[in-house]
């Protein structure tokens, strides 16, 4: 608990409002941390189903670079949607060439994070954190959104909060489609032939 | 040379794009090709030698969201922004549309050098550059008719190649021969296997259940032949009164209709002697593995445009005058050029791909007045041609050049396409792409299943036997991830548990293709 107080404190000069709001346990929890061989930790929790993990139950650091390796991020504005105990946006800020990283995640997943690993080196300018569980505010920011961004999503953690990231990802589509649309150039006319197109 | 080509649906005017492939590897040495293609046709292209790169489109689901979900279209329009983005950093030095109108805005979008089959520009809009291209535009707008040039050589010619110099082409795998096997062995294994696809995509395009019915009956009673009969799933009513019918002889034919993905069709259409048809995707993947083809065309379909590829193939043809037609539904002649084609005359085809294929002659087609029959010949620098038949005096020998069928170290290549696979399945799971991510590991999981069996042969190697058991239990967990959807643990097992063990068997294999 030591580690969260540390975060929160940190947090609470650049955010005092959601350090309130993760100080009280949100309701919803259920997640668990788990050590894995490679000595990170991940989370993971009991479903139905069965259990559900958030990272590699064996690297999460060497999937996280993977996942980053994988990613197109034409923009240096970043929609993260999803960060689960942090190591996908710790590989973002570290290694990408960014002007500003907006990380959307849940609240119970964040405070969980908060909790499992010192953030001090991500709390800083540049970073915003939009946590839910209520999407209203998170979409309001987004649509304020003055330039053309790039959306990343890291898919664990996206899916363990499904309908409030899909949600979101409209929202993001939506302000995105808007910039674009309005540059007018030829690049952005003639994607919209082409679905006019595909469409017959 | 970094080469694109776009062709994203039709599985027909696919295959008849791979002729492409080794003409242009060999015309451009060290050629990069990337191909892009419709998300439902990528199982079908994914593992072919000739491709670099596949890239695939959700097309379909594209049309369906843009007509009837006009919420969804910001979400469509930034993913083939992205995705022409992406294409332009590729920087092509050449894209070779056949996707008309589609295929111009992708070219344009991803900004390459030279475009040959149809361009765009905001200036000019839709133009052709080449004058293949505008010769080919010219002939299917005014006088099919008048064209004698297969679409197979017309895609050669528009990308720069000689017409016939290079064969339709299709990979078939040692997993796709086991799922082929399996599937075809639900009868006597000894006897020769005949094909029959009765569906096309549209009713006016379809020859007749009854048609079909009197050619296998004659086929069954004077052969030895099996009879595989071949369809989507919407023709498996028509194949089950086919095989319901207490009239044939029973035990020799095995319904496929509806049980063939395209990789399993290939394996399939590969074990079977012939494939008889109409103008048809499948009709183009037969020719394309190599089976022979019996050909029946009529109505809007034209033999020279669309026939099967390659030596040896047969087709039948209506004499009617008014074929080919630009509107069945219009027909005032009552379909004459379908109904002129008996079912005997396909029987007659049968006889005569018989003797071809024993080395021998038919001295005369039999067929009346009404039907021609032809059959294919592939020279390079013409390309195809439709012979009519018995007149063979202009080429010695049509006995169709099958691709020999080399046995290869099934287990090691089926161990290197798992890899293959998981890589892509790792990829789908990093973009996000849940869907894709379990309809591949679902292919994963076939495979794998398709390789237990292998690894069951008393040859196998102890120790690899050995490894095989070592890695049950964790197939076991894969079940359960799937299950409860959890990805992570799934993609864990692939890249942590599974694919050591893969590693070690397909390493042979991956050392040869090194």
């Amino acid at each position: 608990m030591a580690q969260l107080e540390t975060n929160i404190n940190k947090l609470r000069r650049k955010d005092p409002d959601l350090a309130d709001r993760l100080t009280p346990p949100p309701p919803e929890a259920g997640w668990e941390l788990v050590h894995s061989p490679s000595g990170d930790l991940t989370a993971g929790r009991n479903l139905p189903e069965g259990f559900y993990l958030i990272h590699s139950s064996m690297d999460p650091r060497r999937e996280a670079a993977e996942w980053l390796a994988c990613q197109d991020i034409p923009e240096k504005m970043i929609i993260l949607l999803g960060m689960g105990l942090g190591y996908p946006l710790r590989e973002l800020a570290e290694n990408t060439d960014w002007n500003s990283i907006l990380v959307v995640e849940d609240a119970s997943l964040f405070r969980l994070a908060l909790a499992g690993d010192d953030f001090s080196d991500l709390i800083r300018p540049g970073i915003e954190f939009l946590i839910g569980p209520d999407p209203e505010p998170i979409e309001k920011r987004i649509s304020r959104m003055a330039g053309p961004f790039s959306i990343c999503a890291f898919l664990p953690a996206f899916n363990a909060h499904r309908e409030f990231f899909r949600r979101i990802l409209d929202t993001c589509h939506m302000r995105l489609f808007e910039l674009r649309i309005s540059a007018k150039d030829d690049f952005s006319e003639t994607v919209k032939i082409l679905l006019d197109e595909i469409r017959k | 040379m970094k080469i694109l080509i776009i062709r994203t649906h039709r599985l027909g005017d696919i295959l008849q794009l791979t002729p492409l492939l080794p003409g242009l590897k060999k015309k451009y040495s060290g050629a990069e090709i990337t191909w892009i293609t419709g998300d439902n046709f990528a199982g079908i292209l994914d593992d072919h030698p000739g491709i670099d790169e596949l890239l695939a489109i959700p097309e379909r689901e594209y049309r369906y969201l843009l007509a009837d979900r006009p919420d969804r279209f910001p979400c469509v329009y930034n993913e083939m922004y992205d995705f022409c983005r992406l294409l332009g950093r590729r920087k092509f030095d050449l894209v070779i549309n056949r996707q008309y109108e589609v295929g111009s805005l992708i070219s344009f979008l991803a900004g390459a050098r030279a475009v040959r089959g149809g361009s765009y520009s905001p200036e000019r809009s839709f133009v052709m550059e080449d004058s293949a291209s505008r010769e080919l535009y010219q002939n299917v707008k005014s006088d099919r008719k008048g064209n004698r040039m297969n679409l197979a050589d017309w895609s050669l010619l528009i990308a720069g190649l000689a017409p016939g110099c290079a064969p339709m082409n299709l990979p078939v795998t040692e997993a796709d021969r086991i799922r082929a096997e399996e599937l075809i062995a639900e009868s006597e294994r000894s006897a020769p296997i005949a094909a029959v696809q009765m569906g096309a995509g549209r009713s006016f395009r379809q020859w007749g259940t009854e048609n079909y019915r009197k050619v296998i009956r004659t086929i069954l009673e004077r052969t030895n032949y099996r009879i595989v009969l071949l369809g989507t799933g919407e023709e498996k009513e028509a194949a089950d009164s086919i095989l319901g019918d207490p009239s044939l002889p029973q035990g020799r034919i095995v319904n496929l209709a509806g049980r063939t993905p395209l990789k399993t069709l290939r394996g399939v259409l590969e074990w079977c002697r012939v494939l008889i048809t109409g103008d048809t995707g499948t009709m183009h993947m037969a020719a394309a593995v190599g089976t022979r083809v019996i050909a029946i065309f009529y109505g809007t379909a034209y033999p020279w445009e669309t026939g099967p590829y390659g030596d040896g193939h047969l087709i039948l043809y209506s004499r009617n005058q008014c074929a080919p037609c630009r509107e069945p539904e219009k027909c005032g002649s009552g379909q004459k050029c379908r109904s002129a084609i008996k079912p005997e005359h396909v029987w007659r085809a049968f006889e005569i791909q018989e003797a071809i294929s024993a080395g021998g002659t038919a001295r005369s087609a039999g067929l009346g007045e009404d039907v021609d029959l032809y059959i294919t010949a592939v020279r390079e620098g013409t390309g195809q041609e439709l012979i009519p038949f018995p007149d063979r005096s202009t080429r010695p020998g049509n006995a169709l050049r099958r691709p020999e069928v080399v046995p290869g170290n099934t287990v090691g290549e089926i161990a290197a396409n798992l890899q293959k696979k998981k890589k892509d399945m790792i990829r789908s799971f990093y973009l996000a792409h849940s869907d894709a991510f379990f309809s591949e590991f679902s292919s994963y999981i076939d495979d794998l299943i398709c390789l237990a069996g292998c690894l069951q042969a008393p040859d196998t190697a102890p120790d690899i036997r050995n490894a095989f058991e070592s890695i049950l239990p964790y197939i076991g967990s894969a079940a359960a991830a799937m299950q409860s959807r959890d990805l992570v643990s799934l993609k864990d097992i692939l890249q942590y548990r599974l694919d050591p063990f893969l590693q070690e068997i397909a390493s042979p294999v991956q050392n040869e293709l090194r």
